[in-house]
């Protein structure tokens, strides 16, 4: 174990002999001791001085050790110094008590400096190591704040302005970052390239492997290649440079607005929801596919539906479908369907913030497991 | 009580070399003072019928005694304490006049063995 020295520490002792001799033992281990007769005394002193220990005499006048703990674990500063009490060897139900008020450790009078010290070094170590975790906790979560910050940026800030189509989307990390994505992409007059996809797994190495994606997918919208055939591309390249077996399941296509055809792409990833004007859910062609990074020539479900008017899509992430609530059930697609028929008058963007409140609702005070993104189109009438 | 003035020479030692010979005069000094301050209190908490008072001060002496090495000492304090908390001050009267008489004797016990 580590040697502690130099450290602030707290005596509170009301007899005056134990106070000289704990005094004299500390400063001898090189720690800068002050001393409190009680525990007013020692509240008083904690409340001006910061203390890297506090060793509490259980049974002292005006305030004893009990009071001492009790205010100290009350208050968001100081339940984070370690106490140590002192106690007779008769008292041991005070210092079980003591502990359970908590305390992190305790020593029988007359106080042994050799048990002193190792009780002090292990409280002390345990501090530093405490403070340490919390000073990277805090130093991750300003990183991670910067990375959600950068990683939002990349999203599109706005969504297509197409006369004769209105369009919504949003996106809800189950983490500070995530692994899911959306864009829309113009793709020169009346077209554009929207792309929703989700990455394996969450957090930070998702989110990077889901930046490298997003990107690769923009260098192939430069490129003028099909939907499915960018996929392949897209994969191409992600098996080069996937060497932690992650993947990512993604469904694109290309939105002609003035022919009103969608020619979708799909690798692995849930097919959109599709709803006619009259609420009538419709299907895309059911056939397999396989998500990207894993296999070199994945299987890429293709295809083009005419997008008659009112009629609805939308693309969404498993972060809504696969929902699950505290008894362990899952949203589903045919719930989103339903949902869909009764909100179909709502504007796409309307919609898409309904199933997050659909889906927040059905979790209850579950943690969200996964990330939630939806991507809505509408032909208007 | 036989012996009160006792002192535990091993303790007594080690806790000249952990606090420091030098330091040991001093400390000792406060303990004989304390000791006997702690002791007038108790008696008039005897009188009084005070048994928080009473229980607070044999507490006090019982732990510094142990301290130096006074263990018969510390022990009938300890014992006192025991019939503080229990409220038995009657029983306690009975016990605290050797506490009283011994404190002089041991405090020259505790100054030779300071001073050897």
């Amino acid at each position: 174990m580590r040697e502690t020295r130099n450290s602030r520490l707290l005596v509170v002792e009301d007899d005056q002999v134990n106070r000289i001799i704990l005094k004299r033992y500390l400063e001898k281990e090189g720690h800068q001791v002050t001393l409190a007769a009680n525990g007013k005394e020692a509240l008083e002193l904690l409340a001006k001085q910061v203390f890297e220990m506090v060793l509490l005499d259980i049974e002292m006048p005006v305030m004893n050790g009990f009071q001492v703990l009790e205010k100290m674990t009350t208050d968001p500063v100081l339940r984070e110094v370690p106490v140590v009490v002192i106690s007779g060897v008769e008292e041991l139900n005070s210092v079980v008590r003591c502990i359970q008020m908590g305390a992190e450790d305790y020593l029988t009078k007359p106080v042994n400096r050799i048990l002193l010290k190792a009780r002090m070094d292990a409280s002390l170590e345990k501090k530093r190591l405490r403070d340490k975790q919390t000073t990277l906790l805090r130093k991750l979560e300003r990183e991670m704040n910067i990375a959600r910050h950068t990683q939002m940026s990349i999203l599109p800030d706005h969504l297509p302005q197409q006369g004769g189509y209105s369009f919504g989307a949003l996106i809800k990390p189950a983490m500070t970052v995530g692994g899911d994505f959306y864009d829309a992409i113009p793709m020169g007059q009346n077209r554009w390239g929207l792309v929703l996809g989700d990455v394996s797994d969450k957090g930070l190495p998702a989110a990077l492997f889901m930046t490298m994606t997003y990107s690769l997918i923009r260098v192939m919208a430069t490129r003028n290649l099909d939907p499915g055939q960018a996929l392949r591309e897209v994969n191409h390249y992600l098996m080069e440079m996937n060497n932690d077996n992650m993947f990512v399941t993604v469904v694109c296509g290309l939105l002609d607005c003035a022919n009103h055809v969608f020619h979708y792409a799909r690798a692995g990833h849930p097919q959109p929801l599709w709803i006619s004007v009259e609420g009538e859910a419709r299907q895309l062609e059911p056939h397999p596919s396989q998500a990207l990074g894993l296999f070199p020539q994945p299987i890429i479900d293709e295809g083009q539906v005419a997008v008659s008017p009112g009629s609805l899509m939308v693309l969404y992430s498993d972060g809504l479908s696969e929902a699950t609530n505290a008894q362990g059930r899952q949203m589903g697609r045919s719930g989103l369907e339903e949902r869909l028929r009764q909100t179909r008058g709502q504007t796409p963007q309307q919609i898409c913030s309904d199933y997050w409140h659909q889906v927040r609702a059905f979790i209850g005070d579950s943690e969200q497991q996964d990330d939630f993104t939806v991507l809505a189109f509408r032909r208007e009438q | 009580m036989d012996n009160l003035d006792a002192v535990d020479t091993q303790t007594f030692q080690s806790l000249m070399r952990e606090v420091g010979r030098d330091y040991m005069p001093e400390i000792l000094e406060v303990y004989c003072t304390d000791v006997k301050e702690q002791l007038q209190f108790a008696q008039k908490a005897l009188l009084d019928g005070d048994s928080v008072e009473f229980t607070r001060r044999v507490h006090t002496i019982k732990s510094t005694s142990l301290s130096f090495g006074a263990l018969a000492y510390g022990a009938l304090a300890r014992e006192l304490e025991g019939l503080g908390r229990k409220g038995k001050l009657d029983q306690a009267r009975l016990k605290f006049p050797p506490l009283l008489q011994a404190c002089d004797s041991l405090r020259g016990r505790l100054k030779e063995l300071c001073n050897a």
